[in-house]
This record gives structure tokens, C-alpha cells and sequence, in this order.
């Protein structure tokens, strides 16, 4: 196992703009049916959460958004959000 | 000419392949495990339907990890033939080795029927032994075969003579009702820049006898014998 501060990692995947979904048009749709009328817009996605060890948190962040990149998304036709923090911080 | 299929933890058009190939082809086949690591010996190499590693994460995400997926593309950069079907065009392309994604049909319905698929180019392979504007009978069985990619890339798979076939009615038009899944441009299947890899949504190798409801698959996976036996002689 590599050296380092642990560090916990969250990473947001969801459909680029350019990309139509018909999954969160769906959810819109089943929220407008319980009466939720002030919802604009949903655009459903994926959420991943990485425990992990690295020298900084700044290289955490570098490891995980390569990651992202290169497999929790595809770049094609989505896009992602990394936020990291240190474990310290996690309750 | 000898053809491998190539199986995943999950696929499971793997048996449908090499009974089309044999049974409908009457040519050789071999099934490739996927912790394999060579594919010598091969003339041809098809990727088959299915649900890979359950499709975790995206369909064929998992898969192009799989050992063999190095061999599959150094055969595909030597320019031989590489055809993937269903979940084996997912793969294609989550590998890099086609443009483009499959996403979840614009239903969200899993979709399983005949659709009739037009033929654009004869430059691949799998198309070279059918007239362009020809409309094959086709069987699809997906709930992600909505083909994206951005439209600066559909303007290079256009110019580039990338897109193989498309969705149309009986008679060759494309219209909306012919699109099952809301693909881009109605786009069923495209090739690589080169042409040697092929990936469409349909199931040609569910179309071999017409006891199964019809025999237009042969037409696709039989072309590529034509290249094979120019290059022999």
C-alpha cells in the first residue's frame, strides 16, 4: 500500500450539457407528479466516494481527477467534479 | 479463414458467433477466453454481445481491462478485421478503438426487435461484399445503443466515410419511428479511420438461418471472407 495522509475523495459524475437525458427529464417529470412544480431542471449522475493515500492533498487531488478521466467517466459524454478532503476532517 | 470470439465474464452472444460462423458461414471458429493474452492464429476477431462485468460502471467499461484487450487492439492496429456487437461495440469504444459512446436508449426501455439497418459504405470489411443503400433485417436486444458523440466528431465520421450503418424503415428512408434507441443521426454502426473495426447495436449473428426469423447477419459477417481470399490469392 502506498505512503502518505489518507484522504477522502468524492467524485461527481453526470452528462455533459451537450449530452440529452432522458433519465433526469424522467425524474423532473415524476417530481412535477408529487407537486414539486418549482423544479426546473434534474440531470442525474454518478457518485463515487475513494479512500486514499497520497503525500499531499494537492496530489490527491491530481490522482483523482486522472482517475476520473481515465475510468470513472467517460469523458465522451460526461464530465466530473473531484472534491478531497483530509480524513481528519471526515467524522 | 479462421474467426476467434472473444468471451467475457457476462457475454452472452459469445455462442450465438460461433454458431452463426459455423453453422451460417461454415468457416472456422474458436472461442478466445478473455485472461487469454495472444490472438495468433486468427484471421478475424469478433467481440460479442452481452452484459460484460454486468456492465458496472458503463457498459464495456470494465471489459477493456480484461488481458486480452491488449492483443484485440495491436490485431486491430495491424488493420485486420474486428467486429463488436451489442455490448462488444460498447466495448470497442470505451477501449478507444471506435469514436463515440453508447448511451441509455432515449426510452429508457430495454429494446428487443427487428429494425431494419441501411448499409453506407462498402470500405470495411464487413461491408465490403454489400452494396451501399443496401437495408438489412436485423434483431437488437439493448437498453444502451444510444449512439453520441460530439458534433464536431460527426462531421469528421461523415467526411471521414466512418459511419457504417443507420437506422431506416423497410425501405431505406431514416426516419424517427426507424430509430429504436434515439441515436445520433440514427447511427446504428461505425468504423475506425482506417475501416478494419466495426461495432454496430444489431445482432448479425443472431440473423444466420432464416429459422431464426432471417438470414441478413450472414451478409455482414461473410464479407469478410472476400478480403481474406484476395489476400490468400
Amino acid at each position: 500500500m502506498a505512503d502518505g495522509k489518507l484522504f477522502h475523495a468524492e467524485v461527481y459524475v453526470s452528462l455533459k450539457r451537450l449530452v440529452n437525458d432522458p433519465e433526469g427529464i424522467e425524474i423532473r417529470n415524476g417530481l412535477h407528479n408529487l407537486g414539486y412544480d418549482e423544479v426546473e431542471d434534474v440531470r442525474s449522475g454518478k457518485y463515487f466516494q475513494l479512500k486514499l493515500r497520497a503525500s499531499s492533498r494537492d496530489e490527491a487531488i491530481a490522482r483523482v481527477n486522472e482517475m476520473a478521466e481515465r475510468l470513472l467517466s467517460n469523458t465522451v459524454i460526461e464530465e466530473f467534479h473531484v472534491q478531497v478532503r483530509d480524513s481528519a476532517d471526515v467524522s | 479463414m479462421k474467426f476467434g470470439v472473444v468471451t467475457f465474464p457476462g457475454s452472452n452472444g459469445d455462442h450465438d458467433a460461433l454458431s452463426a460462423i459455423e453453422l451460417g458461414l461454415r468457416e472456422e471458429v474458436a472461442p478466445i477466453w478473455h485472461k487469454e493474452r495472444s490472438v495468433d492464429g486468427f484471421d478475424a476477431l469478433i467481440i460479442p454481445g452481452g452484459f460484460s462485468y454486468g456492465d458496472y460502471l458503463r457498459g464495456g467499461a470494465i471489459a477493456r481491462f480484461s488481458p486480452i484487450m491488449d492483443a484485440v487492439a495491436e490485431f486491430a492496429a495491424a488493420g485486420k478485421p474486428v467486429l463488436g456487437m451489442c455490448n462488444g461495440f460498447q466495448i470497442l469504444t470505451e477501449a478507444g478503438l471506435l469514436p463515440g459512446a453508447l448511451l441509455r436508449n432515449q426510452s429508457l426501455r430495454f429494446s428487443c426487435k427487428w429494425v431494419n439497418v441501411r448499409v453506407e459504405t462498402d470500405r470495411t470489411p464487413f461491408t465490403q461484399a454489400i452494396d451501399p443503400g443496401t437495408v438489412l433485417r436485423l434483431p437488437i436486444a439493448h437498453g444502451e445503443g444510444r449512439y453520441f458523440v460530439d458534433p464536431e466528431t460527426l462531421e469528421q465520421l461523415k467526411a471521414r466515410d466512418q459511419i457504417v450503418f443507420r437506422y431506416t424503415d423497410a425501405h431505406g428512408v431514416e426516419t424517427d419511428e426507424a430509430n429504436p434507441n434515439g441515436s445520433l443521426d440514427n447511427i446504428a454502426g461505425v468504423c475506425n479511420e482506417a475501416g478494419n473495426v466495426v461495432g454496430l447495436m444489431p445482432h448479425p449473428e443472431r440473423a444466420y438461418d432464416a429459422l431464426l426469423g432471417g438470414d441478413d447477419g450472414l451478409k455482414i459477417l461473410g464479407s469478410v471472407l472476400r478480403q481474406h481470399a484476395r489476400q490468400v490469392a
